[in-house]
């Protein structure tokens, strides 16, 4: 009995210990699983435990397309980006300091510094920040500012068709003009029109031929939609309108020696008088709504450099016994016939150290000019009426018109002060009068001699002797930047680097 | 799940296979207690070989059917365990003693503790005792050289700057994004969120800086903050059993800091004080004005140019006999240190608590400023109730720091016979600088930057016993910061002749963290084995607020100091918010002290991602072996008293980026107008796409203690990989802007060993000598990266070799007949070719800058009432050499004597360094060399005496006299001396002429009341 109530006592603390133990066992995996199995299924309860505010500094594409106001502050930030970038940039100072370098104007006072000296020597390596920064990176950021807001208007639905268009046909000029200077100065480039980076990212270089079509296109759709007047800069110059479409048409096909249309052009602007005259006075053309003004950069008067322009603050020496930044070459200043008053109101000089630098001063607004008090005087000039003349007197001459085009020519020496060329000249004479003329009226001004120099294929016979050795043909397209090379295999680097 | 499935059901079929045995025995109970008397709840009791429990709150257990023959085995964290005979007691009072024995000594780990004997984990620990022998006034530097797996940089010379900690190497393939840990200070991460975007991997986090301004420190360390005095223990948690309860931001691992609390017992009131001194270690050794003439004028006649007032105004306008040593100029100052602590201890059963404060100031060693200051305060209470069941405990740091430094104005490459600072009207003297008077440096010495922050960190945990073995646990934690800082561009510092204007930046700096994490926790016995359940919620939110407010064009500098005075004023604002959820548990099963398992699992939601892709799941599976338990190595292995196999694997991830990545924004450009109008710009790439990155760890460990654990070893292989890793993904340029956040398919491997070394050498009465060795090592491999060739990285990384590799040219020597740096033709056409993009170049050769092992050396030795402590740190690594300036040898700017004893003078010359020129674009070579070459690059590996530490205390009977209870003198010192073949003044320190870390000598004393 005893052995068998041990037993029996044995075999129910072994089945008590069975269970107890799987009771346990289910306790603590309950416990476990329950609250795993909670977490799983957390995901649309726990939403509400991760949501955070929108941002407070900063909003949202789809807000920025629901209403016109914030809208137009967007296009307006694209021309932002491009006058009002830290330093000078691609649009609002470096082609003129640097390209102008490049060909056969400037020098740099201070010769240390050996990124300014690549583009004086034309020794440009694709790793030169100011090539990568101001050229390139600025020029496509625009371009993506300019994306941005296409793609963010044919989406939106809050915005009045009429604005919607004239907003896009402002953002396809820009993209167009950047697009322009970019293909200039690198040669082939990827053709930009997404801001989606995936489709982006991998592009190849477009053929010139492509990206002057691109160019051409926006420039027709702009051309079509924008309006006639100032209405939309308030009646300031500060906005293009379809004038200043034509103004880059007119170059567009002049570059590409589409002869009677850059005349056509040229002539659409020419011929409204009443909207465009040339200025009388050398001192008055760089000024705020001069009347040759075909379209004009302003800064914000906001932030500094306040009312200077960049490129003034940048290139106007402090004062006539300090250093400047760039100053002239021989070979531009000889340039100047005798009594070209350009050269006597758009030249000026500095004394630093016994020895005499001449600088441009198309601006007037420097560092000591500079004041965050005051009111505007220049803003920064990219199309004007004197462009077209040469345009147009340079495509008559490529068609015959030689007799028109002498005229036109004249338009700009007269009031140079110097004496009318006579009619009697032949093509070459008038074509090297031509580029006397733009030598001296662009001097300082967007790079004009840089490209010209280029299209007209002697930048070998001009630049070759007074650069030596450093200079090689290939020279003449800047490298592609090398950030660009090493993120995208696709990208060919051009010759000769 | 399948994991945590597997895992439960192992110890289950255990039970079934071994219960039946017979139990013919008694009902005991008895009662777990610390020497001071406090119950222990949660402690192991087992019998040998058998059945266990746990105590509950009051320390109380109770087993049933023990046999007079069983032997009791009672355990408990940080205590040394006790085996009993049961005999024929049946009330058992146990009292356990704190472990003498390092291996059970308590080591904090993620929502819990455990000790060196039992973790499964990878964790380090740095004890208040070393902390106490570093006079250093940020804590993290206490861990280089202690903790091996951690790589510790000071990101400047400056005390306040950043510190940048990499556990196990790089895992980011990109370079904007910080490798920073996981910081918790007593259960409170510290996130602060880099609104202004200025962190990124080379420099770290700017920490406590977030306005934008920039400090001359590069950042604030938020741990420059605390006082050393105040943390208990810091803990690095390295490997995924370790981490993952942290889930996903504990990609590159988890720093824990502890803060000290009060002991029942007598009130206790320590005093210390300590006084010392900082001075520069080295010194580059620079050319005097007669080697630095010599130079320029070898310079010119290379060149071919006549010194002239416009080829070298340094040689025709400056006095050429003038001497000036800029170092001892710059850094020459003797920097001073006080330090006072005071704190107050106590309690009893119920009530501990601990108040404490202290007083900092530390001035640099850059001449004419440099001072910090902080004050802290800290307070720590516990309380329990009568029955034990429910406990309190809170805690506080509050501090105030005030930085008042300048940038280091120059570095010792002006050259020597400059211009003096000053005018003879005591202004900067400009005018005196001549033609170079737009190289004038000193611009900085009167443009001061200063720095007021406020730090709160506090929590409260609150437990509750609810049954024996279950506990409900809440704790609730609150951190704050507000940074204040002034930044002056003084019209006096700047260059007269330009009519200048004064500029005033104020930034403030804001972070708040709130988190709540309630917790429930179960142990209990199954079988022998102890099994401890723990689940929790975490909820976090963050914001952090950068605001940067600034005046310009200020006519006078007496009106800087208010933005009301200026005529233009400008101010930006950068805001963030972070919210953060998740769900964790833990499982723990140890049976017999042998076998443990441990299994995490956390799911975690992030506000960081775009709907839908906001919550992911984490978790891992460590397992130690604790084979000095098995019989058969107990008998025939005497000698060896532990020796444990643990293995763990895991899987971690990080949403380490910026706030609202995903989301396309636009933002207003301040005050600007255009056409009237505040202008918008767009101002990123965004991935809609972006997820969490996800790490594998896996580790395998050994563990093994000989001879009375007088020497102790463990070594750690380690293989982490990243995945789907999270970074600032580089697009050309072209696209608009030059990277997205976005999660990369680049596969990241690191994998290393780490080995530590403890031997009691000599143990007896009077002296005692221990020793402690570490070592680690990290090998990086970019492991894979489908589709490769059209990648961004195609031609920065080879797949197989290190991410920290860079492709240069292959230096082989100076030219001997013409002077020049000469390359390798590596694809022999015959011309030296450098193309960045890296399809047809020569600048392909790898060059791996990767730390290639480092560690700590430290011995302990004590005689009698003496102690003597020392520590080396060791780093193999190679560096930028003393060509490294970036100034031309030749030119306006002092080199040093290495290149000048070393360089080419004429043809047939076997020299290091090239011929002397003005101009370093004037050949190739030159740039070449400096920026394309491994040829700037030599062996930067150093040994450095980090801390050395004496002190003696006095004797009983002394103190008695003085009312005292304990009185210690001491004597310590920070990087005493280096031992390097490094040209430079410091090889941790690799940019040539920056401020070099300082040596740090003090003297104090410690009271005990």
């Amino acid at each position: 009995m005893r052995h068998n109530y041990k037993t029996d006592k044995g075999f129910r603390s072994l089945v008590g210990n069975i269970s107890n133990r799987i009771d346990m066992w289910i306790n603590v995996s309950k416990i476990f699983l329950i609250l795993f199995a909670g977490i799983t299924t957390l995901n649309i309860s726990c939403k509400k435990l991760v949501e955070i505010p929108a941002p407070e500094g900063t909003i949202t594409t789809p807000q920025v397309f629901e209403t016109e106001a914030v809208a137009t502050a967007a296009m307006a930030g694209v021309y932002h980006t491009m006058i009002n970038a830290n330093g000078t940039n691609l649009s609002n100072g470096a082609i003129t300091i640097w390209a102008g370098t490049s060909a056969d104007e400037f020098r740099f006072f201070l010769t240390n510094n050996s990124a300014n000296n690549e583009f004086l020597n034309n020794n440009l390596s694709s790793s030169n920040a100011k090539l990568q920064g101001a050229f390139w990176q600025n020029g496509f950021s625009i371009i993506y500012g300019a994306n941005s807001i296409i793609e963010g208007l044919n989406t939106s639905t809050g915005i009045r068709d009429s604005v919607k268009s004239e907003l896009i046909a402002e953002a396809k000029f820009v993209r167009a003009f950047c697009n322009f200077y970019l293909t200039n100065l690198f040669g082939d480039i990827p053709i930009v029109n997404d801001i989606n980076w995936r489709v982006t990212k991998t592009l190849s270089r477009s053929g010139t031929t492509d990206v002057y079509h691109q160019i051409i296109t926006d420039l027709m759709d702009a051309y079509n939609i924008l309006p006639e007047n100032f209405s939309v800069g308030k009646g300031q110059r500060i906005i293009p309108n379809k004038y200043a479409a034509a103004a880059l048409l007119a170059r567009v096909y002049l570059y590409t020696g589409d002869w009677e249309k850059a005349e056509q052009a040229a002539n659409d602007i020419i011929s409204n008088s009443t909207m465009y005259t040339l200025e009388n006075n050398l001192d008055d053309v760089f000024k705020i709504n001069s009347s040759e003004t075909i379209w004009q950069l302003q800064q914000s008067n906001t932030t500094f450099p306040y009312y200077a322009t960049a490129e003034g603050y940048q290139v106007i020496p402090y004062d006539a016994t300090s250093q400047p930044f760039i100053y002239l070459r021989e070979e531009l200043l000889n340039a100047f016939e005798e009594t070209d008053k350009r050269k006597q109101q758009w030249v000026d000089s500095t004394v630093y150290a016994n020895t005499t630098y001449y600088y441009p001063k198309k601006y007037r607004i420097g560092e000591a000019q500079q004041s965050s008090i005051g009111e505007y005087v220049e803003y920064y000039m990219v199309f004007r009426l004197a462009e077209q003349f040469l345009i147009r007197a340079e495509a008559k001459a490529q068609q015959d018109k030689l007799i028109e085009a002498v005229n036109d020519i004249n338009m700009i020496r007269e009031r140079a002060g110097l004496h009318s060329l006579p009619p009697d000249q032949n093509k070459a004479q008038i074509l090297e009068a031509i580029e006397q003329e733009r030598k001296a009226e662009f001097f300082a001004e967007w790079g004009h001699r840089w490209l010209d120099l280029k299209r007209w294929n002697k930048a070998d016979m001009e630049l070759g002797p007074i650069k030596g050795n450093n200079w090689q043909s290939s020279d003449q397209l800047y490298p592609i930047p090398v950030a660009d090379l090493l993120t995208n295999p696709n990208l060919t680097q051009n010759q000769g680097y | 799940m399948k994991i945590l499935k597997y895992c439960l059901w192992i110890p289950f079929l255990y039970t079934f296979s071994t219960f039946a045995q017979p139990s013919p025995g008694r009902d005991i109970t008895g009662k777990v207690m610390n020497e001071r008397g406090e119950p222990l709840a949660n402690a192991n009791v087992s019998i040998k070989n058998g059945r266990g429990t746990v105590t509950n709150a009051r320390g109380q257990f109770a087993l049933k059917n023990v046999s007079t023959n069983d032997m009791l085995q009672i355990s408990f964290v940080g205590y040394g365990s006790q085996t009993v005979a049961v005999k024929d007691q049946v009330v058992f009072n146990i009292v356990l003693k704190p472990a003498e024995n390092e291996l059970d000594r308590v080591v904090v780990q993620g929502y819990g503790t455990t000790s060196d004997r039992l973790r499964t984990g990878s964790i380090v620990k740095v004890t208040s005792e070393q902390i106490a022998k570093q006079p250093v006034m940020n804590v993290l530097n206490v861990l280089q050289g202690q903790t091996p797996g951690a790589v510790v940089t000071n990101a400047s010379g400056y005390a306040s700057g950043t510190v940048k900690i990499e556990i196990r190497g790089r895992n980011t393939i990109n370079s904007n994004f910080p490798s920073e840990p996981l910081y918790v200070i007593d259960g409170v991460p510290l996130t602060i969120l880099d609104v202004a975007g200025t962190d990124n991997y080379n420099n770290g986090s700017q920490g406590m800086i977030r306005s934008g301004i920039e400090s001359p420190a590069k950042g604030q360390s938020p741990l420059f903050s605390i006082n050393p005095n105040d943390v208990e223990s810091i803990e690095v948690l390295k490997d995924a059993d370790a981490t993952a309860i942290y889930g996903s931001r504990a990609s590159n691992g988890v720093i824990l800091i502890t803060t000290k609390s009060g002991k029942p017992g007598k009130t206790n009131f320590d005093f210390n004080f300590y006084q010392g001194i900082q001075k520069i270690t080295n010194r580059y050794e620079m050319l005097n004005t007669q080697q630095y003439i010599q130079m320029r004028k070898e310079a010119l006649a290379n060149d071919g140019i006549d010194i002239t007032n416009s080829s070298a105004p340094d040689l025709v306008e400056w006095d050429t006999t003038k001497y000036t040593d800029w170092q001892k100029y710059l850094f020459g100052n003797v920097g001073n240190t006080t330090d006072f602590q005071g704190t107050l201890t106590g309690g009893n059963a119920q009530t501990t608590f601990r108040v404490g404060a202290s007083y900092r100031t530390q001035s640099d060693i850059l001449a004419l400023s440099g001072a910090n200051k902080r004050g802290t305060l800290s307070f720590s209470f516990n309380q329990r109730s009568l029955n034990q069941k429910f406990k309190l405990s809170l805690t506080a740091l509050y501090s105030n720091t005030y930085v008042d430094i300048i940038s280091s104005p120059g570095n010792p490459l002006i050259a020597p016979n400059a211009p003096d600072v000053y005018d003879t009207n005591g202004k900067l003297n400009y005018s005196g600088w001549g033609r170079l008077q737009g190289y004038y440096p000193f611009a900085q010495l009167l443009q001061p930057y200063r720095a007021n922050t406020n730090l709160l960190n506090s929590s409260m945990n609150i437990s509750y016993e609810i049954i024996k073995g279950l506990l409900l646990k809440t704790d609730v934690g609150y951190g704050n910061s507000q940074n204040d800082q002034r930044r002056f561009r003084t019209i006096a510092s700047q260059n007269p002749r330009f009519n200048p204007k004064g500029q005033a930046d104020f930034g403030y700096s804001l972070f708040h963290n709130l988190i709540i994490e309630p917790q429930l926790e179960y142990n209990t016995f199954i079988k022998s084995g102890r099994i401890t359940v723990l689940t929790g919620g975490s909820w976090q939110k963050n914001e952090t607020n950068g605001i940067i407010q600034g005046g310009a064009e200020y006519m006078n500098d007496v009106l800087l100091s208010s933005v009301n005075n200026a005529p233009i004023q400008y101010t930006s604002s950068y805001n963030g918010a972070y919210k953060y959820a998740a769900l964790f548990g833990r499982l723990n099963y140890n049976l017999d002290n042998k076998y443990i398992v441990n299994v995490n699992l956390r799911r975690d939601g992030s506000s960081r991602f775009g709907p839908g892709r906001q919550y992911g799941n984490f978790g891992s599976v460590g397992a130690a072996w604790i084979f000095s338990e098995e019989r058969i190595i107990k008998k025939n292995l005497k000698f060896l008293n532990f020796g444990k196999l643990r293995a763990s694997y895991g899987l971690t991830g990080g949403d380490q980026i910026g706030d609202y990545a995903y989301l396309t924004q636009w933002s207003f450009q301040g005050n600007s107008r255009y056409n009237s109008i505040n202008p918008i710009v767009p101002i990123q790439h965004t991935d809609s796409t972006l997820q969490w990155q996800v790490n594998k760890k896996l580790e395998i460990s050994l563990a093994l203690g000989f001879f009375n654990d007088r020497i102790t070893i463990e070594a750690n292989w380690y293989r982490h990989r990243c995945n789907n890793q999270l970074v600032n993904f580089p697009l050309p340029p072209y696209t608009g802007f030059s990277e997205v956040v976005s999660n990369s398919p680049a596969n990241v491997q690191n994998t290393g060993i780490e080995l530590m070394v403890n031997a009691k050498i000599i143990s007896t009465n009077d002296f005692n000598w221990s020793l402690k060795f570490n070592i680690s090592q990290n090998r990086n491999k970019l492991l894979s990266y489908p589709n490769f060739s059209q990648s961004p990285y195609v031609n920065q990384f080879t797949i197989g070799k290190s991410l920290n590799i860079i492709k240069r040219l292959h230096y082989i020597g100076v030219d001997p007949q013409t002077g020049y740096y000469q390359f390798e033709d590596l694809n022999k056409d015959g011309e030296i070719k450098i193309d960045l993009s890296g399809k047809t170049a020569d600048d392909r050769y790898d060059l791996d800058r990767s730390v290639k092992f480092d560690g700590g050396l430290n011995n302990a030795l004590a005689y009698k009432r003496w102690e003597l402590n020392f520590l080396f740190y060791f780093r193999k690594q190679i560096g930028a050499n003393a060509f490294a300036s970036y100034n031309t040898p030749g030119s306006i700017s002092n080199i040093s004597q290495e290149v000048f004893y070393n360089h080419w003078q004429k043809p047939g010359d076997i020299a290091k360094y090239a011929k002397f020129t003005t101009d370093g674009s004037s050949d190739p070579s030159y740039q070449n060399f400096y920026t394309y070459s491994d040829g700037i690059y030599t062996d930067a590996s150093y040994i450095r005496l980090k801390n050395l530490s004496l002190s003696y205390t006095l004797p009983e009977a002394v103190n008695k006299k003085a009312m005292m209870k304990a009185c210690r003198l001491f004597i310590q010192g920070e990087n005493l001396f280096i031992i390097t073949r490094y040209k430079g003044a410091d090889p941790a320190v690799q940019v040539f002429g920056d401020m070099p870390i300082p040596k740090i000598i003090t003297a104090g004393v410690s009271f005990t009341f």
